[in-house]
């Protein structure tokens, strides 16, 4: 077998990551949302980096090679925020791909998230986390795992979720990045979920709505025929529930990566 | 199913333009196929005819739509307060006013069961239309005990709503309706949907009692409404072309062989025909039977 | 079982010692053996803790600056032959190494197997592991005696023979999440050895000092070639790894001596003598509010600075120690949430090890407790039919009846940076009174004839449909092939 031809990694139809609007100011604040739904196979580390990567040198340049420069963005600071990763493990990554350090901030949600929060009403977790990300309309955020917070925090319902923090979230900046895991709805057939479950409703209705209000869905999965040496995983893009609702001028370009990670890179294949 | 006295199309055409009266438009949407473009095509339909209205009440919503007049981000107000903004940018119901308030809501779903009828109730009124999406695969928020009779939120907007926008996705060719449906359920979304065009299934109550249902290929690139037929069916049907070339053996029936087929009576077509009503097994010993008084499976009798 | 059976099919010239300290392992591959005479006394009782409490003024100064918060790299034995300030602590801590594949530094589950299945030869440091159990068997709960155990043996290491006792001297501490104090009691003690082990252990601590055989050892070709029809792949299946091992011998070798009390062996049948003490374990309460449990964590860890610190929940949410309020999610996962955060912090010198059974879990609840380990595991015990054909067929060799399948659903490192390391079936354990063995799982042949010859190729080439673990998981066969027919032979 040949080896197929790496890929670009393309989400609009301007062949770019993040489209330009969505980097040079805009004079309306617009607020948009990415979702990169993952799984614990295929977790989403490098295209988190990816993004970051866009965000900060202009493009995507862990995957596709070194190629002409962008603009990079100098007018706000992309913030990286995770529930289950602590601040090192970003910055370590984003270090190795030689990603400026000035140009991106790790918030560190993790650590004694419970200690701090405990007995806490909701409301006022949500609020005092809220208060962590700079508000700069200008900005990318990225959050890692948000969904965890309806375990965490006790009652929080995904409406809750949705209208105190990912919602507000969104309008502190100009671009919010989720990454979410959705192994919960996998494997059905052998171990259907209980829909009557009523923290299993929660989480469904969360993720749902993260689709409804994003442009673009990036999906990893791994192989339906299971581990293979030469192919990780997928890479799905699809449109997201705003697609058709966005006032960017440019679209969503859908497709299907296969892609394999090895040690520190990532290479994608086209399907 | 439809009525041949109207013409769909033409219906659906004034549905979208307003045309003709009707308080509260329902669009049922699903992360498959959201409302927006359902939206827009109204937008494009009334944006020639007399200067409108336009409230957006966004529940999700955060960036306004250019075609909105009033833009309400109900997260930033509260639940409560809503209504009396609207009220404020509308006429009252007993104004004399020409221009035609359009009321888009985006999404139902937020509103408590229990608030979800008056809601709806308060903002119709002769001079106002509302439009609002319903996404029937966003779960039912858990509501509080004491509504067990109470109908749930889907079947309580059908009921209210005068037209229905039942929105389904154009299924990609790549997929049958099954593995969509299991792709979804797993998050996993397949390309091809959320299109410009689509499927409506469309419901209008009209003024007479009657309810009518079209099914409608919706575009909204081309602005074009057809009648949507399925030939999903068609295509299971059994071509002679279809079993060309699969084998070196000759697989296919011609005409002649077809007719004949046909013709041969299945054994157990007599079983339904009338007369045969009663049924009875009739067992007539012949000679050549062997019959055994021992085997007790022998004899059913 | 013999001790030599084990080198066999586990020893994978770098699976580091599965021997009591002091002594060296059969079945190593020669080049093992050359330099496993010339590292042994690096590690002995060369210095008593109390001893190296004496620091150099350098060291001190250091111990000072770093106050209380995060492990301070004071060291046990100065006089060790790497002599690294930085990672003091971890370099000369017996329980620690650094993983061959990616430098992290890692320690011992207690079972050697387990470490393997890892691929970093250990968890970790910073890094959390649960154990999943299908079914209502307690295989789970002997993991996590031995990590425990482990735990308690790596304390007693540098102090040789003697128990070091007292508060501020061992090098690990052990962190146990239970009421159930007799769960110390019940830690299994480090495999001694029959007497015809350790007689058979002393000749070949002699045949390896013979390094002139040894050589004439590796040169020649296999036995297995001879003994009966092999393959041609298979024979260069074993060219491939020869070649791999030549480049890798040379400092691998080296690595897994200076890591001889990196991990041991544990008798399930014996306990460890003396019962750990207060100053090597400490209880707590799975019944008190979830922040109480997290402070008085982080408390022991800050307490006990510069020690090794293993977390361990034995059977989490098992519903005789665990209150129904448990089972929510804001309840088990924020405890489990505020773990993973404490071992992220105390990231150099922590680990955390979990076992649960899922048959009490909901899916909602496993995935959610899945996502916040590491490294997640799943043990599938074989039903009783299957345990039955496997002991039909291994009836001449008891010892080859494995237990059930291990599957693999999350590797610590390689999972979050995104590689896909599920391995459903890949793996088959055995649970054995000296051992917690895993081996490559195939489905066995139903014929007793053949069986017994058919398994031993398949035992020591790992590399089928496996690559990722070429690098480590394959033996010298070169060694091992020779020793394969002499172990076929005392069966």
């Amino acid at each position: 077998m040949t080896t197929p031809q790496r890929q670009d990694f393309i989400l609009f139809s301007d062949q770019s990551v993040i489209p330009t609007e969505l980097r040079a100011v805009s004079a309306e604040p617009q607020h948009h949302l990415f979702l990169v739904t993952s799984t614990m196979a295929t977790q989403p580390l490098w295209l988190i980096n990816a993004l970051v990567e866009t965000c900060v040198s202009g493009g995507p340049f862990s995957l596709n090679g070194p190629s002409a420069s962008l603009k990079s963005n100098p007018n706000s600071i992309t913030t990286i925020a995770s529930l289950v990763h602590e601040e090192n493990f970003y910055h370590n990554a984003l270090r190795k791909l030689k990603v400026n350090a000035n140009g991106y901030q790790v918030l560190d949600i993790l650590t004694n998230f419970i200690l701090k929060n405990n007995d806490k009403p909701s409301d006022k977790v949500l609020d005092e986390l809220l208060e962590l990300f700079p508000a700069d309309v200008q900005s990318t955020i990225i959050l890692e795992q948000p969904e965890l917070l309806l375990s965490l925090i006790r009652g929080l319902t995904a409406d809750e979720l949705n209208k105190k923090f990912i919602l507000p979230l969104m309008k502190k900046c100009k671009l919010l990045i989720v990454a979410s895991s959705i192994d919960l709805f996998q494997n059905n057939e052998n171990e259907p979920l209980d829909t009557n479950n009523s923290d299993v409703q929660e989480f469904t209705r969360f993720v749902t709505s993260l689709i409804y209000n994003s442009i673009v869905v990036m999906n990893l999965r791994s192989l339906d025929t299971g581990r293979s040496k030469d192919v990780t995983g997928s890479l799905m893009i699809s449109r997201g529930g705003q697609s058709t609702n966005s006032p960017l001028s440019v679209h969503v370009v859908e497709n299907e990566y296969l892609y394999l990670t090895q040690k520190d890179s990532t290479k994608l294949f086209y399907r | 199913m439809a009525s041949s006295s109207h013409n769909p199309s033409i219906l659906f055409k004034r549905t979208l333009s307003l045309a003709d009266p009707s308080g509260f438009m329902l669009c049922y949407d699903s992360i498959s196929q959201t409302s927006y473009p359902v939206i827009n095509e109204v937008m494009h339909s009334i944006s020639g005819s007399t200067d409108h209205n336009i409230t957006y009440i966004a529940f999700e919503t955060l960036n306004k739509p250019s075609f909105a007049t009033n833009f309400i981000d109900v997260n930033e107000i509260g639940f409560a307060k809503v209504i009396d903004r609207v009220q404020s940018l509308l006429p009252s119901a007993t104004a004399t006013v020409r221009s035609k308030n359009l009321v888009v809501v985006d999404s139902l779903n937020h509103i408590a069961l229990p608030h979800l009828s008056s809601f709806i109730s308060s903002l119709i009124s002769p001079h106002v239309t509302l439009l609002a999406t319903y996404h029937k695969d966003l779960p039912e928020a858990s509501t509080k005990v004491g509504f067990d009779n109470y109908p749930n939120a889907e079947t309580l907007l059908q009921f209210m709503a005068t037209s229905i926008f039942d929105i389904d996705p154009l299924i990609p060719s790549t997929l049958d309706s099954t593995e969509l449906r299991e792709s979804i359920e797993k998050f996993h979304i397949p390309r091809g949907l959320n299109r410009l065009q689509f499927k409506v299934n469309f419901t209008n109550r009209r003024r007479s009692g009657r309810s009518l249902l079209y099914e409608l290929l919706v575009d909204t690139v081309a602005h074009t409404y057809e009648v949507f037929e399925d030939n999903t069916n068609e295509n299971q049907e059994e071509t002679p072309e279809m079993l060309q070339d699969l084998t070196t053996f000759n697989l296919s029936t011609s005409a002649k062989q077809k007719e004949a087929k046909d013709q041969v009576a299945l054994p157990f077509l007599e079983a339904q025909s009338e007369f045969a009503g009663g049924t009875a097994i009739v067992y007539e010993y012949e000679k050549d039977d062997d019959y055994d008084e021992e085997d007790p499976y022998e004899d059913p009798f | 079982m013999s001790f030599r059976k084990r080198g066999e099919v586990l020893n994978n010239g770098r699976g580091g010692p599965g021997a009591v300290p002091g002594r060296t392992v059969p079945g190593r591959t020669p080049a093992g053996m050359a330099n496993s005479n010339r590292t042994l006394p690096n590690r002995g009782p060369m210095s008593t803790p109390q001893q190296s409490r004496t620091l150099t003024g350098r060291m001190q100064n250091m111990r000072v600056s770093d106050g209380t918060t995060s492990g301070a790299p004071i060291t046990q034995n100065e006089t060790a032959t790497v002599n690294d300030e930085q990672n003091g602590l971890l370099l000369n801590h017996p329980g620690i190494r650094p993983s061959p594949l990616s430098g992290t530094f890692v320690t011992s589950t207690g079972c050697e197997d387990l470490d393997k299945v890892l691929t970093h030869m250990g968890l970790p440091l910073g890094h959390s592991m649960l154990v999943e159990e299908e079914g209502t068997t307690e295989f789970n709960s002997i993991l996590a005696k031995i990590f425990a155990a482990q735990g308690i043996v790596y304390n007693r290491v540098t102090g040789a023979t003697k128990i070091t006792g007292g508060g501020d001297n061992g090098n690990t501490h052990l962190i146990v999440l239970s009421f159930y104090q007799m769960f110390a009691k019940e830690l299994p003690g480090v495999y001694k050895g029959s007497k015809k082990d350790i007689k058979k252990s002393k000749i070949s601590e002699e045949q390896s000092k013979l390094s002139v055989q040894n050589l004439t050892e590796k040169q020649s070709t296999p036995s297995r070639y001879k003994d009966f029809k092999i393959a041609w792949k298979y024979k260069l299946a074993d060219e491939e790894k020869e070649k791999l091992n030549a480049k890798k011998s040379t400092n691998t070798q080296e690595l897994n001596d200076d890591y001889k009390d990196y991990n041991h062996q544990f008798d399930i049948t014996s306990r460890i003598m003396p019962a750990p003490s207060n100053s090597e374990i400490s209880f707590i309460s799975p019944n008190l509010p979830i922040s109480t449990i997290l402070t008085q964590v982080e408390q022991i860890i800050k307490r006990q600075k510069n020690k090794l610190i293993r977390i361990i929940i034995p059977s989490f949410l098992h519903p005789a120690m665990y209150q129904p309020d448990f089972f929510s999610l804001s309840k088990s996962i924020s405890l489990i949430h505020g773990l993973r955060s404490i071992v992220k912090v105390h990231e150099d010198r922590c680990v955390l090890f979990a076992t649960v059974s899922t048959d009490i879990l909901s899916k909602l609840l496993r995935i959610q407790l899945e996502n916040l380990f590491d490294a997640v595991i799943d043990l599938e015990p074989f039903p009783q039919d299957m345990l039955q054909f496997l002991e039909r067929i291994y009836k001449s060799q008891p010892n080859k009846v494995q237990h059930g399948l291990l599957h693999v659903l999350k590797l610590p490192i390689f999972s979050e940076r995104g590689e896909m390391q599920v391995k459903k079936s890949e793996w088959a354990f055995r649970n054995g009174r000296k051992r917690f063995e895993v081996d490559e799982w195939s489905i066995p042949v139903d014929d007793v004839e053949s069986s017994s010859n058919a398994k031993q190729p398949g035992s020591d080439d790992h590399s089928h449909g496996n690559e990722n673990e070429t690098s480590h998981n394959h033996s010298n066969s070169s060694a091992t092939a020779p020793k394969n027919t002499k172990i076929s032979l005392e069966y």
